[in-house]
């Protein structure tokens, strides 16, 4: 598959759903009430304001725990993960890539007086984990 | 486009000491430079045999449009065909009570290494185990910079058998905002 950077799609407040740059998110993520990070074929959404996941267009998403969240904002991050060979015959990995990018998208916030995280971890070839913690 | 980010390794002494960026392996052995063939520098099998630490860091060129980069991790994410006997790599990285590792005057050693004290983990930590700015919540905003050294040492025994050891992969995670 031929990795490809994904969109960010945002919502901005109540306002229309916009095409961001990655470097756009720091500076709105306070006022974010919607990202979507899309490739061709799949699609993931997180709904800060009503606190809900929509994987690949099903249904909403709400993990236990969710909606106990006050003051939400958005929780993104991209996760780089290089790797090397140690004693080995200093080649990269099949193709030259030995370096693989994910994304981690969801909501953070606090309930009962303790920082809460709830993400997803996506990857653009499909892969999901559903985190409950960004570490 | 993600931040360009490449492993850098330090060797020599403090006062004439030369980094090299983007290396390729972390082969260990008894030289103390970067991209080593191991045939060319075994490592003795003896009672408390080592090879020379390996001080390297991640060094960040560019931010590529992004705002931060932290929660650094290094962990051993292929053992290939496992351990031998008595073999295995110390290291300094650690999720709690990390201390900020200070390159040495006489530069890396091929004794037991005092910095690299912890065990090298094999699956990825529950959190940062390597600072930036001798913090495990510390980040990055701009380049060019630099985390925190990552010491590792491969230390073997009496007992480890000559040849070639198993080749293994480490791996190395940040995130960016």
């Amino acid at each position: 598959m031929q990795k490809s950077s994904p969109a960010w799609i945002a919502r901005i407040g109540s306002g229309e759903a916009q095409v961001l740059q990655f470097e756009q998110l720091y500076e709105l993520r306070e006022k974010i009430t919607e990202l979507t990070i899309a490739w061709p074929c799949n699609t993931y959404k997180v709904n800060v304001s009503e606190k809900y996941f929509i994987l690949n267009g099903g249904m909403k998403i709400r993990m236990k725990g969710m909606e106990d969240i006050e003051d939400a904002i958005i929780l993104y991050t991209r996760r780089v993960r290089k790797t090397l060979p140690i004693n080995g015959d200093g080649q990269l990995l099949e193709g030259g890539e030995n370096e693989e990018i994910s994304y981690l998208l969801g909501i953070q916030g606090n309930a009962f007086g303790t920082k809460r995280e709830y993400l997803v971890h996506v990857s653009q070839d499909g892969m999901i984990w559903v985190w409950r913690d960004k570490r | 486009m993600a931040a360009t980010i490449v492993l850098a390794e330090m060797n020599g002494p403090d006062a004439t000491k030369i980094e090299t960026l983007d290396i390729s392996n972390v082969n260990f052995g008894s030289d103390d430079s970067p991209d080593i063939v191991p045939a060319t520098y075994p490592i003795t099998a003896e009672a408390d045999g080592h090879s020379f630490e390996k001080w390297l860091r991640l060094y960040v060129s560019n931010m590529g449009g992004s705002s931060l980069i932290d929660n650094l991790k290094i962990w051993l994410s292929n053992l290939g065909g496992g351990w031998k006997t008595g073999e295995g790599i110390s290291c300094n990285l650690r999720t709690s009570g990390y201390v900020q590792a200070s390159y040495q005057t006489g530069g890396p050693v091929d004794t037991n290494s005092t910095i690299a004290d912890q065990v090298m983990p094999e699956a990825e930590p529950g959190g940062a185990n390597l600072g930036i700015g001798g913090s495990l919540s510390g980040s990055i905003a701009a380049a060019p910079a630099y985390s925190d050294y990552a010491v590792l040492q491969l230390d073997v025994s009496a007992s480890t058998p000559a040849g070639a050891v198993n080749q293994k992969t480490i791996t190395f995670q940040w995130d960016e905002q």
